[in-house]
C-alpha cells in the first residue's frame, strides 16, 4: 500500500465519520423534540414547540420545561456517559466486554448512593449523593484495573466484573436492611434497573456538571487509546504516557457514570451495545468512536425513556434499565459467542 | 398423616368450646400480631391479657398505638418465636406471608387474615370478624358502633356543602383511585377525589403533567411526615408538585392513621373533614381565582 492510498483511506475514514457524528447528531435532535413531546397528557408538535420558545400557556410551559426537559436533559446526558465510557473502557482494557453495568462499576457507584441516601448524608450535604457515588465507582474501577493489568483475559475481567457486582448489590442490599427506614428493601429495583421518572432540575444540577467534566476527561483519552491499541510497548514507543491514560479513563469514568446513577439508578448495556453496533462505520481507532458512541448512547436512552412513558398508559412505569437489558442481553450473548474462541 | 394427627386435636378443641360457648375452659385464645395492621387491631379489640406479642413495627413512627404498645412483647414475625409462645391465633395480613401461612398450617396454629378493605364498610367487617375470633364480639359491636356514629356525624356536617376536588399523593409516588379505602375517605369527609373522577382504580399515581393540567383544589398528602430517607421520597420533592399544592391547599394527613385499613380511618376521615370545613369556607375566593 502506497503513501498516498494510506492518506486516502485516513481522508475518506475522518469525512465518514463526520458523516456520522452529524448523522447522529440530528437523530439526537429529533429524539430531544419527540421526548419533550410526548408524555402524559398529549400535546400537539405545535404545543410543544410554543412551550419550548416560552408563547404556550403556563399550564403546557411547566409540563414541557419543568417536567419533560429535565428527565430528558437527564436520559441523554447519562446515556452519552454510559455510551462514552463502554467506548474507553474497551479500548483502555482492550476487552470488547467491557462496560460499565457488566464489570461492576454501575453496582458499585449504587452501593455509594445508597449509603449516602439512606443514612441521610445526602440530606445534611446534597452534593454527598453523587459525591459518594462516584467514591463507590472509582474503588470499583481501580480493582478492575488493577486485575486487569495483571491477567490480560476477556474471562477473568467479566468474572471479577461478576464478583464485584455481586458483591456490591448485596451490600447496598444490606445497607438498606441496617437503614432506619423498614420499606428501604422494596426499593431496591429503582438501583438495579434505573429510573429518570420525575426527575426535576434539582437532580440535573447536581448530575449534569460531573458527568460533563467526566465525559471531557474522557474524551481527551482518544489519541492515547489510539497508542495503546497497539499495545502497552508499542504506545509507550510512541511516547504516551500510559499512568496518565490509565487516571484519565478512571477519573471520567467514575464522574460520569458516578454521577449518573446517584440520580437514575444503574442502567446496563448502554456502553456494550452502542461502541460495538458503531465500530464497523468508524474502524478501529478507539478515537474515532468515542464522540459517536457518545451521541449514539444519548439516543439510545433517550428512545429507550420515550419507550417507557409509550409504554406506560396502562401502569406503572418500565424502569428504564428493563428497556436497555431486553436490548442489551441478547446482544451481549451474541458478543459472547463470537469472541467465545479467543476467551482464554 | 403427620399434619392430620395435628389438626384432629385442634378441631376437637374448637367443636368442644363452639359447643360450650363464652364458658369454653380455654378461654379466650392467645394471640399475636405479625403486621402494623394487626397491632392497631388487637389494641382495640382484644383483651390485654391474651395479647402474647405484637409486630416489630407496633413500635415504629407509623404505629398509632405505639404508647400502649410498649407493654408488650415484640415478635419479628418469624414462626419459631410463635410456636415458643404457645400461641392459639396469629394476626397477619392477607397479602403476602405465604409462607408463614403455610407453616403455621403446619403446626395447627389459626391465622386471622386481615385483607386489605377498600372501604370504612370493609374494616367494619373486618373487625366483627376478627372479634369473633378474640372471643371479644361484644367490643367488636361497640367498636363498629362508635366508627358508624362518627362517620354519620360528619357525613351530615358536610352534605348539601360544595366538594371540592382532591387529589391523593403519597411520599414514595403511590396515589388512590376508585376501589381504595383513602378514596372512600376522601369522599366520606365531602370531598371529589380527582383520579376517581378521571377513571383511575387502583393505588396507582396520576402523572404530575396530568394534575399540572387539571389541578385539584386540595391536594391530600401523607407519609411525607415518616422521617425515613428514602429514593421515592427524594425525588418527590418534585418542585412542580410543591408549586401545584401551594396554588391549592395542602392537606397532611398523618401517615400513621392509614398505612392500611384498620378503623382508625374513620380518625382519617374526621382529619380530611376539618380540612374540607376549612377549604368551604374560602370556597368562593378559590373558584374566583380557578376563574
Amino acid at each position: 500500500m502506497t503513501a498516498d492510498s494510506l492518506t486516502m483511506r485516513l481522508a475518506s475514514r475522518r469525512r465518514a465519520n463526520w458523516q456520522l457524528n452529524a448523522a447522529l447528531g440530528a437523530l439526537l435532535l429529533v429524539l430531544f423534540l419527540v421526548s419533550v413531546g410526548i408524555g402524559y397528557v398529549s400535546l400537539s408538535l405545535g404545543d410543544t414547540l410554543a412551550a419550548l420558545t416560552g408563547t404556550a400557556g403556563e399550564k403546557l410551559q411547566t409540563i414541557v420545561w419543568e417536567l419533560r426537559l429535565p428527565r430528558t436533559l437527564l436520559s441523554m446526558a447519562i446515556g452519552s456517559a454510559l455510551g462514552l465510557a463502554g467506548a474507553v473502557l474497551q479500548g483502555l482494557l482492550r476487552n470488547p466486554l467491557a462496560e460499565p453495568g457488566i464489570i461492576g462499576i454501575s453496582s458499585s457507584a449504587g452501593l455509594g448512593a445508597v449509603i449516602a441516601l439512606y443514612f441521610g448524608w445526602s440530606m445534611a450535604w446534597p452534593l454527598a449523593l453523587p459525591a459518594s457515588a462516584m467514591a463507590g465507582a472509582a474503588i470499583a474501577t481501580i480493582i478492575l484495573y488493577i486485575v486487569a493489568a495483571r491477567s490480560g483475559s476477556v474471562l477473568t475481567l467479566i468474572l471479577l466484573g461478576v464478583a464485584i457486582s455481586g458483591f456490591a448489590i448485596s451490600l447496598s442490599s444490606l445497607a438498606m436492611n441496617l437503614s432506619p427506614n423498614p420499606w428501604a428493601v422494596s426499593e431496591i429495583l429503582f438501583w438495579l434497573m434505573g429510573s429518570v421518572k420525575d426527575r426535576s432540575f434539582y437532580e440535573v444540577n447536581l448530575a449534569l456538571p460531573f458527568i460533563l467534566i467526566g465525559s471531557a476527561v474522557l474524551m481527551s483519552s482518544g489519541r492515547a487509546l489510539d497508542a495503546l491499541s497497539l499495545g502497552e510497548e508499542g504506545a509507550q514507543s510512541l511516547g504516551v504516557d500510559l499512568r496518565r491514560l490509565r487516571v484519565l479513563a478512571i477519573v471520567g469514568t467514575s464522574a460520569a457514570v458516578g454521577a449518573g446513577v446517584a440520580v437514575a439508578g444503574t442502567i446496563g448495556f448502554v456502553g456494550l451495545v452502542v461502541p460495538h453496533l458503531l465500530r464497523p462505520v468508524t474502524g478501529h481507532m478507539p478515537s474515532r468512536l468515542l464522540l459517536p458512541s457518545a451521541l449514539a448512547g444519548a439516543c439510545l436512552l433517550t428512545a429507550a425513556d420515550i419507550g417507557v412513558r409509550l409504554l406506560a398508559n396502562s401502569g406503572p412505569e418500565l424502569h428504564l434499565g428493563v428497556v436497555t437489558s431486553l436490548i442489551g442481553a441478547p446482544f451481549f450473548f451474541y458478543l459472547l459467542f463470537k469472541v467465545g474462541g479467543s476467551m482464554r | 398423616m403427620a399434619e392430620r394427627a395435628l389438626i384432629w386435636p385442634g378441631l376437637w378443641l374448637v367443636l368442644f368450646c363452639w359447643g360450650a360457648g363464652a364458658a369454653c375452659a380455654a378461654g379466650p385464645p392467645k394471640v399475636a400480631s405479625v403486621s402494623l395492621c394487626g397491632d392497631q387491631y388487637l389494641m382495640m379489640l382484644a383483651d390485654p391479657g391474651q395479647v402474647v406479642s405484637l409486630s416489630h413495627q407496633s413500635m415504629s413512627p407509623l404505629s398509632y398505638v405505639k404508647e400502649r404498645a410498649a407493654s408488650f412483647p415484640r415478635n419479628r414475625g418469624s414462626v419459631e418465636e410463635l410456636i415458643l409462645s404457645d400461641v392459639e391465633l396469629v394476626v397477619l395480613n392477607a397479602y403476602g406471608d405465604t409462607q408463614l401461612k403455610r407453616i403455621l398450617r403446619k403446626f395447627g396454629i389459626d391465622y386471622f387474615e386481615l385483607p386489605l378493605g377498600e372501604t370504612i364498610g370493609d374494616v367494619e367487617e373486618t373487625v366483627i370478624a376478627l372479634s369473633q375470633k378474640l372471643g371479644r364480639e361484644a367490643e367488636g359491636h361497640r367498636l363498629v358502633g362508635r366508627m358508624k356514629k362518627r362517620v354519620e356525624a360528619v357525613s351530615r356536617s358536610a352534605q348539601g356543602g360544595a366538594q371540592p376536588v382532591a387529589l391523593y399523593f403519597r411520599s414514595d409516588g403511590g396515589g388512590a383511585g376508585a376501589g381504595t379505602f383513602v378514596d372512600d375517605a376522601i369522599r366520606a369527609a365531602g370531598f371529589r377525589n380527582l383520579q376517581r373522577d378521571l377513571g383511575k382504580k387502583g393505588w396507582g399515581t396520576l402523572p404530575l403533567e396530568q394534575a399540572v393540567m387539571t389541578p385539584p383544589d386540595v391536594f391530600v398528602t401523607s407519609f411525607f411526615d415518616t422521617p425515613y430517607q428514602s429514593v421515592r421520597g427524594l425525588f418527590r420533592y418534585n418542585p412542580v408538585f410543591w408549586e401545584l399544592a401551594q396554588k391549592g391547599t395542602l392537606v397532611q394527613v398523618p401517615g400513621k392513621l392509614w398505612p392500611c385499613s384498620s378503623p382508625l380511618l374513620v380518625n382519617a376521615v374526621e382529619f380530611l373533614a376539618r380540612a374540607h370545613r376549612e377549604t368551604g369556607s374560602n370556597d368562593r375566593e378559590m373558584s374566583r381565582d380557578g376563574g
